[in-house]
């Protein structure tokens, strides 16, 4: 009898160790339709723009449901996916597939309506710097009197690169007109910007409202959470005249970007409107591996305006041509340049 | 029946009582975990990592104070090699446990002790995924702070050697998960962690831990331990999160 009782805890650690299936159950089945159910049930629970989109999520299900079968091979599998989410046509939906496949929703092909490598040589003269692992260049324009910085995005671990705005900024502190150029950025992590975008104000201020869903009806969203941007002590700033630039593919983070500067009063957006992908995104798996990004949360306006699918629009409206870029012309840094000669500016504090 | 009878009748011949000691110690050891968060994905993650506790007994004639404090860190691997979830836990408990009995058992001494106490439990975990360049997919996280029910079983087996079993079970918890729908870190602030949440029934949070440990007493003063514990917790808001562990720990404790 003495032995049961030693053998007692020997007998219930086998007895757990082995009971995963019947304590969590096992891993969804791998099978076609089992994918296709979590997918769109995915998005049916989370995804934020069915309503303003005006899509009918349930008669999508009707309609690439049908086609799912056991049978179906991965590859039309794939395609099935591709064609379902194309509806969305969403910057910030994509799905990566089979054999480095990935598909993205928008269909928006992109076009060459800005080339960093003409500003550097055409309107920089050579004469430009990188910082911040090759995110920023930078350098003056206009005999020095303008300043240009370019951001090719905002990924990244903060501590590493994004820094470099403060030397940047204290290098170019004598110019009388910054050119904040974000064309052709597609975003990143709102730390990023929010760092640099805090070289521009020496004021806390409000720059957007944030709505995420929070119930299984396609507009169920929490109330607004106002985003703010404070200043940063003893670091330099920059609030003289400021020109953004923006067109169709400055896209997500950099579009909350354009948001933050429309507010600065010393600030204008030159340009085309942003992409309208102003979302923040999670990630979704499958239990066939695949891996799939989409919207759960919307940045608005300060004032609470809903732009997804509009973009942020700019206060003055010059547009890019592929055929002017490659005859090594862009107009809307020329257009730039021009309206800050003629509109010399000293730097105003915000409004906030 | 009559074989119960006969094993935990008081015999006449009571054994000889241990002196009363107190206890403070550390064990390491191996945690077998498997998690499904369906917030996170639905796939189960499991995999096993290390595990440690400090555990700090204060005993009377009829009483005994727990105070007890364990950790847990892995990388947890799911069926596909694209994903992983990098997983730590921490928890901490006080039990005031109260002698309900003492009986002789197989002609050795079983102490029993009932009580209960509070246990905080922390499980935060960050999904991975090795597919594309923004790397995570979610963070999410379960905490617990319960008020518990509590027994404690010790079984003496000559001077050196004791078996002892210990069962917590919450009664009542505040239970805290992600919002019902959480961004990728780095690209918003709604969906923060929150220490506590909202007030849950134990039916609703479902939990136990089960403790086995052989310990032997080496000298007076010290004492070395082998220790089974199970640990299972359930939750369903905003979605079913379940996770089990299996820690096998040794340790070694001071008496005085």
């Amino acid at each position: 009898m003495r032995n049961f009782v030693l053998i007692l805890p020997v007998f219930l650690t086998l007895l757990f160790i082995s009971c995963e299936d019947v304590i969590l159950g096992t891993d969804p089945e791998n099978t076609p339709e089992n994918n296709f159910n979590i997918l769109w049930g995915e998005f049916d629970r989370y995804y934020t723009s069915f309503v303003i989109k005006g899509i009918n999520w349930d008669s999508l299900y009707s309609v690439y449901r049908a086609q799912i079968t056991p049978q179906i091979s991965e590859q039309e599998l794939w395609h099935n996916f591709e064609n379902l989410l194309h509806e969305l046509n969403d910057i910030h939906v994509y799905i990566f597939g089979p054999n480095g496949k990935v598909f993205f929703s928008s269909n928006r092909p992109y076009k060459p309506e800005f080339s960093l490598p003409l500003v550097k040589y055409k309107y920089l003269n050579n004469h430009y710097k990188s910082a911040g692992e090759q995110r920023f260049t930078y350098g003056r324009m206009s005999g020095d009197s303008i300043g240009y910085i370019h951001i090719v995005d905002f990924f990244g671990e903060s501590e590493t690169w994004v820094k470099d705005i403060d030397r940047i900024v204290q290098e170019l502190s004598d110019v009388r007109a910054m050119i904040i150029d974000i064309r052709d950025n597609r975003g990143g992590y709102d730390e990023n910007f929010q760092y640099i975008g805090s070289s521009f104000t020496t004021y806390t201020m409000n720059y957007c409202q944030q709505i995420t869903r929070n119930g299984p009806n396609h507009n169920d969203f929490t109330p607004p959470v106002f985003r703010s941007l404070m200043r940063r002590e003893n670091t330099p700033s920059f609030t003289k005249q400021i020109v953004v630039l923006t067109n169709r593919f400055t896209g997500s983070a950099a579009e909350v970007c354009a948001l933050f500067f429309k507010l600065l009063p010393y600030s204008k957006q030159i340009g085309d409107s942003t992409s309208g992908g102003i979302g923040a995104i999670r990630g979704f798996q499958l239990p066939n591996g695949w891996l799939y990004y989409f919207p759960v949360m919307l940045n608005l306006t300060v004032e609470g305006n809903n732009i997804e699918n509009i973009g942020v629009p700019p206060d003055i409206c010059v547009k890019n041509t592929e055929q002017e870029i490659r005859m090594h012309f862009d107009r809307q840094l020329e257009y730039t340049l021009q309206y800050l000669s003629k509109n010399k500016k000293t730097g105003n504090k915000p409004n906030h | 029946m009559i074989l119960c009878s006969a094993a935990f009748a008081q015999n006449k011949e009571q054994p000889k009582k241990n002196k009363i000691t107190n206890s403070i110690g550390v064990s390491i050891g191996l945690s077998d975990f498997h998690v499904r968060d369906e917030l996170a994905s639905p796939l189960i993650y499991r995999h096993m990592g290390i595990t440690g506790s400090g555990e700090y007994v204060l005993s009377g004639e009829n009483y005994k104070h727990l105070f007890e404090a364990s950790g847990y860190y892995d990388i947890l691997k799911s069926s596909s090699e694209h994903y992983e979830a990098e997983n730590g836990r921490i928890g901490g408990r006080y039990n005031y446990l109260h002698k309900i009995t003492e009986l002789n058992l197989f002609k050795n001494r079983l102490t029993v002790f009932g009580g209960g106490g509070i246990y905080s439990f922390l499980n935060y975990s960050f999904y991975r995924e090795f597919i594309s360049e923004i790397g995570l997919i979610t963070i999410s996280y379960y905490m617990l702070h319960s008020a518990e029910l509590s027994i404690w079983l010790d079984y003496s087996i000559g001077s050196s050697n004791q078996l002892s079993l210990k069962l917590n079970l919450p009664l009542i918890s505040n239970a805290s998960r992600p919002t019902y729908s959480t961004a990728t870190p780095g690209t918003n602030q709604v969906g923060e962690f929150s220490l506590f949440g909202t007030m849950a029934a134990f039916w609703e949070t479902p939990a136990v831990q089960l403790k086995t440990a052989y310990s032997f007493k080496i000298s007076k003063l010290v004492s070395i331990s082998a220790q089974y514990v199970f640990h299972y917790l359930y939750y369903s808001v905003p979605r079913k999160i379940a996770m089990y562990m299996n820690d096998f720990r040794v340790g070694i404790y001071f008496l005085f």
